[in-house]
């Protein structure tokens, strides 16, 4: 098994595309000062053993991601609201032909809605992950500070908490893998759904500049703003009108 | 009316090669429940066995849906199965909204937690 032995690495990478740290053949471990190519035996558990620092660029505090679930579960009562009165238009228009454009409305309030409930569980994937760091990179300073003990100083003990840790790492990074891979299926789950929507809202734009009316309450870019902020690979362009 | 349309065709793609499930309205196409049950099982079949399911069962296959929906992915029903049994034509805003909230992009919630 590979030993992990990182000292105050810094995550760059964007959270929700984390893949687990590289696994390394064990590097050499930093000598302490004044060292020589012939070392003397190490006097006990030598050299300080640095922790390796969880907080990387996007770490995001506790609280934080507690607060941003709390507004967010006050737009989703305020988006309930705007619902409410909406339906009973769509109701009472229903015995005509319903108007299309509050359909259209109904749907771009769906979608809202289901947007700020992905924005939640991406918190939730967010608070999990951070969590995970923090136990692995607990578990991978314990086994540093059990590796750095010398072979003959070794006890039954030992050797049981290495196996106990070294599947405890194994755990962890099976967990956060399990996390990477679910948010890869949410989002093309999610594009698909936009794809489908985003159709929806265009056809009906179309339909009304074809027939010359312009009462339609949103334009073209505003729905592209909302259905394409959070996916990077969508065209921000209004594609052309067949 | 072109915005039902486009919701129509999406929904008859999410349906696809499942047995029995032809959509062709926003209405009666659903009331059996198979279409629900269809777009659960195809983004998480492990949630049911649609095999098992047979159209007659208006009830039960309702029923089902919407509890796994909301046991297993925190998705309120927007309908009831006694319904979808006593009208002929259930209602179409109820079920259009029901349909895109059983769409993978809206569960996530729930899932994230259970992981």
């Amino acid at each position: 098994m590979c030993v992990f032995v990182f000292l105050q690495s810094s995550c760059k990478e964007n959270p929700f595309n984390r893949k687990p740290s590289p696994v390394t053949s064990p590097a050499p471990k930093k000598p302490p000062k004044g060292s020589k190519p012939a070392r003397p035996p190490a006097p006990g558990h030598g050299f300080p053993l640095i922790k390796r620092k969880v907080q990387a660029d996007q770490y995001i505090p506790v609280e934080d991601i507690y607060g941003e679930m709390d507004t967010i579960e006050q737009q989703l009562d305020e988006l309930e609201q705007r619902g409410v009165e909406l339906e009973e238009k769509l109701r009472s228009a229903e015995n005509d032909t319903p108007e299309d454009s509050l359909l259209v409305d109904w749907f771009k309030l769906i979608h809202e809605k289901h947007m700020l409930v992905r924005r939640e569980s991406e918190l939730i994937y967010l608070f999990k992950q951070q969590n995970l760091e923090q136990r692995q990179a607990d578990v991978e300073y314990e086994l540093r500070c059990l590796l750095n003990k010398p072979d003959k100083d070794w006890t039954e003990e030992d050797r049981v908490r290495e196996k106990v840790l070294m599947q405890e790492l194994v755990t962890i990074i099976e967990q956060r893998n399990a996390i990477v891979n679910c948010l890869d299926e949410d989002r093309q789950r999610e594009e698909e759904e936009d794809k489908m929507l985003e159709a929806m809202i265009k056809k009906k734009e179309f339909q009304k500049e074809a027939e010359g009316k312009k009462k339609g309450k949103f334009k073209p870019m505003k729905v592209l703003k909302l259905l394409g902020n959070k996916h990077e690979s969508k065209s921000k362009s209004p594609k052309e009108k067949s | 009316m072109a915005a039902i349309k486009a919701l129509q065709q999406w929904c008859k793609q999410q349906c696809e090669g499942y047995r029995d499930v032809s959509i062709t309205n926003m209405t009666t196409s659903f009331r059996d429940g198979l279409a629900f049950c269809a777009i659960l099982h195809r983004h998480q079949p492990q949630l049911l066995n649609f095999n098992s399911l047979s159209k007659e069962n208006i009830y039960e296959n309702n029923k089902l849906a919407f509890q796994v929906a909301e046991v297993q992915l925190g998705i309120p029903a927007l309908l009831d199965a006694e319904d979808m049994v006593a009208m002929k034509v259930p209602d179409r805003l109820s079920i259009l909204t029901y349909f895109l909230d059983l769409a993978p992009g809206s569960s996530s919630y729930t899932k994230a937690l259970k992981n």
